[in-house]
Parts: structure tokens; sequence; C-alpha cells
């Protein structure tokens, strides 16, 4: 299976990745991480572009994000309102809300590469929710930029090893963006507030 | 556990359920990252030649020139960048064969070429 997908980077180059990049900011099950390794390898032996590999991951990623977003929005927005009028809900969703607007760009912007798991779900629940566009892509491109360069990076840097960084890569993603949703999902159990109505919080 | 913790676990079920979910899942990646970090092999030098690789990502990740590659694989046909199934596929040998005659080339060279030798 493994063999197969990396097949493909050299028989379909930059395209590949692009499509990669762009459905794995869907939350589809795509191994963007190994086939941008692959992609950052074989442009290390000279069998690539390095500047087409990063291009086609970066905008794949970047459109992807816009794509997520737009399906939030379009699809997730009744949702959100329906769930606001539920009482036992509406406290936890304000108040989600509410941090997520306040730290929009460095909630994208971290959750694009330091916890990429994270990333397509903040796609979806940023478009529902109504956070600023410019905001939401400001975090998208500074975010998908790092993560891009990251991985293409350590393929260009590690061609021989790809196999082995894209498993310690896996799980260091799964480890942060695990912790990272604990320690969130901690403070909306346990932080006290001061205006539950307004769905402001203490800072 | 404080009990004014508990009360608020019991007070949001749902979320408390999340929250122990993911520090499970913080654990078990953590574990692994250890296990990985205990167990891992030390870097092999020349990463193992599999099917999906091209002669010249083999070339590269074995410090051999591309021209040593060329003389085992033959000139590719068209411009459209060449795996070694399919390597193998055009000189009517098997990937395992073709990966043999590239590993004694790489060995016939490096006996001939002392600094392309790994450490």
């Amino acid at each position: 299976m493994t063999d197969t997908l990396l097949a493909m980077v050299p028989h379909y180059g930059a395209w590949i990745v692009l499509v990669a990049t762009f459905f794995s900011c869907l939350a589809l099950p795509m191994p963007s991480s190994l086939i941008m390794l692959a992609a950052g390898a074989f442009a290390a032996a000279g069998e690539l572009s390095l500047m087409a590999s990063v291009g086609a991951a970066w905008g794949g990623a970047v459109v992807g994000d816009q794509t997520g977003y737009a399906i939030g929005a379009k699809g997730g927005a009744p949702l959100v309102q329906r769930l606001k009028r539920r009482k036992k809900a509406a406290e936890t969703i304000l108040r989600a809300e509410a941090m997520l607007h306040r730290r929009g760009v460095s909630t994208v912007f971290l959750t694009r590469w330091l916890f990429s798991p994270l990333g397509p779900y903040v796609n979806f629940v940023g478009g529902a929710t109504d956070l600023p566009w410019r905001h939401f892509t400001i975090g998208s491109i500074s975010g998908e930029t790092v993560w891009v360069t990251l991985y293409v990076g350590l393929g260009f840097a590690f061609a021989g090893q790809i196999a082995e960084v894209a498993q310690i890569a896996s799980n260091v993603a799964g480890f942060l963006a695990a912790g990272a949703m604990a320690v969130w999902l901690g403070w909306l159990i346990f932080h006290r507030r001061v205006h539950p109505h307004h769905g402001g919080t203490r800072r | 556990m404080p009990r004014r913790l508990k009360d608020r676990m019991q007070d949001k079920p749902l979320l408390a359920g999340a929250f122990a979910l993911t520090v499970l899942f913080c654990l078990f990646f953590g574990a692994k990252l250890v296990l990985i970090a205990l167990h891992h092999p030390p870097r092999p030098t020349d990463p193992p030649i599999a099917n999906w690789m091209t002669p010249g990502y083999v070339a590269h990740t074995w410090h051999v020139p591309k021209e040593m590659m060329l003389e085992v694989v033959g000139p590719r046909p068209g411009e459209r960048r060449e795996t070694l199934d399919e390597v193998a596929e055009r000189l009517g040998i098997t990937t395992p064969e073709l990966i043999a005659r590239i590993e004694t080339a790489i060995a016939d060279y490096r006996a001939t070429h002392p600094e392309a030798a790994p450490e």
C-alpha cells in the first residue's frame, strides 16, 4: 500500500502532492505527510523540482483550507445556530466560539503545522462559527507555509529515511494534537466563568 | 479529585468523556514515542532498495553517481520517470533481480572508489 503510494510520487510529481494536501485539509484520510516527505526526497535526488513540490503542496493546502472553511460556513452554520438554542450546549458553544474568535489567527496558524491533525476541523468550525475570513486566511497562509516547508524540507534532508521520519512525525503530531485538545477541553470544563451569558470568560 | 472538579466533570459528561479520551490518546502517542526512542535501531547508512524508488533516488541515497546507475538500468525510453518496477519490466527481469544487479554494481563501484564507501 505504502509502496504503491510512494511510486505515484515520481509518476505524477507535483500533482499528487497538490491532491494529497488539498484533501487532507478536508479531514479525508490522506497520507499527505508521507507524500510531502517523498516529494522532498525525490527533489533531493534531482528527480523532481523542489520549488514545484513546495508550491504544489502549499497551493493544495491553502485552497483546501478555504474549501473547508466554505463547507463549514455553508453546512455547519445552521447546526451551530441550532446548538446555540439548546440550553445545555449553548454555554459551551458560546465559550468555545468566543475563545476561537479571540485567538483566531494563532489558532489557525498553530493547527496548520504544530497541531496539524486538528487543522481540518478548525477549518469547518471556523467557517461554521463565522470566524472572520481575513483572520482565517492570514493564519492559514502563514501556517501552511511552515507545514509544507517543514515536511518537504525533512524529506529533502533525510531522503534515505522517509519511512522512519514519517513514523516519528505522525506520533509527534498525534501526541501534540491530543495534548492540545486535552488542555482545551480541560479549560472548557474547569475554567470558571465570570459572564457566562455573554459568552465572555475571565481573562 | 477535589469535590469542585468532580462536580464540574459530572456537570458536563460529554466534555468530560472527550477530555478523558484525549488524555488517553496523548499517553498512547507519548508511549509510542518513548518506545521508538528506546528501540530504534541505529540509522542504516544505506536504506534498503525498494520497488517504488527511481534509479536517481537510489543513486542519491547510496551516494553513487547517476552515471553508474545508468549503466545498470540503461537509458529510460521517454521523459517519464521510471520506478525500479518499471525498469525491471523494461529489461524483462524481476524487480528482486534488478535490485540484486544494482547492489552488485554499487559494491563494485565502492570497491574501486573507496571514497564512495559509507563510513
